[in-house]
């Protein structure tokens, strides 16, 4: 891993605007984000979490969806995904199932990236023997 | 000795982020700089979750076609963070397939780095967890006639992997100095590292040590953050570390990993820009 703290570039990640998918008869709000952690190839289980936050407020993971090239996992079980890989850029899908509905306009988005300091970028820490690496990216995004 | 040159896509990987890079433009630009050859690392090799031999052809094609040698290939996988996260024999299988993915390349080194942040466990743990991952890889390696080169890119690690060079005697076991292992701890990058945040700033290994590795080190690692005004980079001791590889009994491959485009550097600066001033740099210095 390089120098510094951070794992990820920040500016950019989080799209600058939503908008709203149906998913099983529910509406959903979805945000786009690109893989831009700097050693970029990684199962998706290798992200420990992914905690979502919307105007401050905490989205259970059970009311998120990660979508990536049409494959959609809830994030309670994301954390088991072996075999599939996010690429470097490539874009995925937050889909949030908000208490309800978001007003039309600007909202602040952030998203807390956890994953294990293992240094092995296609393995998953699933028992939990490493440390957690943090960062949390930022982005105002309008609906 | 004469000392090739040669640059990572770590170098470039910027201008994927920044404006969708690919590895194709990647190489011309590359060739463009007027090195020796190439370093290819993970994020452009289709290896996950399965090689896709075809692709790595293309790669090997488009690389022949811009007049440029792969010289080397870069996995993130610390082995002996592996061993301990799955299995010694996880570890073997990973690595042997990375090993035949750099063979069919026809590059002549795998770089892996060397990492000790595994909670609990101290320098002579680690060396024995090193050692019996190597003694398998290096058989491995010897059969696909690749060289393993174990970067060494922080404090205590070139000591562990010369012990270990000692002990494994074969040339296809390779220590690949890291001038990061070298850096000097600076008010604008301090030398700390994200793989074990919270640790006091390391300290920068020596230039006598430096030396001892390069009759191990036919491939380096060239490590650099920043160019100045002047054309040089003012981390790292660049004139007492290109002297000794100047006055090395064996011929050196340096491969530029150009890595100020981080967000914790100068993420503004243009990578191929600030990799061609790095070209630039090691040219300068590099006996002919």
């Amino acid at each position: 891993m390089p120098a510094g703290k951070s794992f990820i570039i920040e500016k950019g990640m989080i799209s600058g605007s939503m908008g709203k998918t149906a998913i099983g008869g529910e509406e959903y709000y979805s945000i786009r984000l690109k893989n831009q952690t700097l050693h970029a190839v990684h199962p998706l289980g290798w992200f420990t979490e992914l905690n979502v936050k919307i105007d401050g407020q905490d989205i259970p993971k059970k009311d998120i969806i990660f979508e990536l090239r049409d494959q959609r996992i809830g994030m309670e079980h994301m954390s088991t995904i072996k075999d599939i890989f996010w690429y470097i850029m490539e874009p995925a899908y937050l889909h949030v199932k908000m208490q309800g509905e978001l007003a039309p306009g600007a909202h602040e988005v952030a998203c807390e990236v956890v994953a294990p300091l293992l240094e092995v970028g296609m393995l998953l820490d699933a028992e939990g023997k490493w440390p957690r690496r943090h960062q949390t990216i930022t982005g105002t995004v309008t609906l | 000795m004469y000392s090739t040159i040669g640059v990572s896509t770590w170098s470039l990987q910027q201008l994927t982020f920044k404006r969708g890079v690919q590895l194709p433009e990647m190489i011309e630009m590359i060739a463009r700089m007027g090195v020796d050859g190439l370093d290819l690392y993970e994020e452009y090799l289709p290896v996950y979750p399965d090689t896709n031999l075809a692709k790595l052809n293309e790669i090997k094609k488009m690389a022949k076609n811009a007049g440029l040698p792969i010289f080397s290939t870069w996995f993130f996988v610390d082995p002996i963070g592996a061993s301990y996260s799955a299995s010694l024999e996880w570890t073997t299988e990973t690595v042997k397939k990375f090993i035949a993915v750099t063979a069919s390349l026809g590059a002549k080194y795998l770089a892996l780095p060397t990492i000790l942040n595994i909670p609990g466990v101290g320098l002579d743990e680690a060396y024995d967890m090193y050692e019996r991952v190597y003694e398998k890889l290096v058989p491995i390696a010897e059969e696909y006639d690749v060289r393993l080169a174990a970067e060494v890119a922080r404090q205590h690690t070139p000591s562990l992997m010369m012990r270990l060079q000692k002990s494994l005697k074969s040339d296809y076991f390779t220590i690949c100095p890291d001038f990061e292992a070298w850096r000097v701890d600076t008010p604008d990058i301090p030398l700390i590292h994200q793989e074990t945040p919270g640790a006091p700033p390391s300290e920068p290994e020596t230039i006598e040590t430096f030396t001892q590795c390069l009759p191990y080190s036919p491939y380096i690692h060239a490590k650099l953050l920043s160019i100045d005004e002047n054309g040089e980079e003012p981390h790292f001791p660049i004139h007492e570390m290109m002297k000794a590889i100047g006055e090395s009994e064996i011929n050196h491959h340096l491969c530029i990993e150009y890595e100020g485009w981080i967000p914790d550097i100068r993420p503004e600066d243009d990578a191929e820009e600030e990799t061609r001033k790095c070209v630039e740099l090691l040219k300068k210095y590099r006996k002919k």
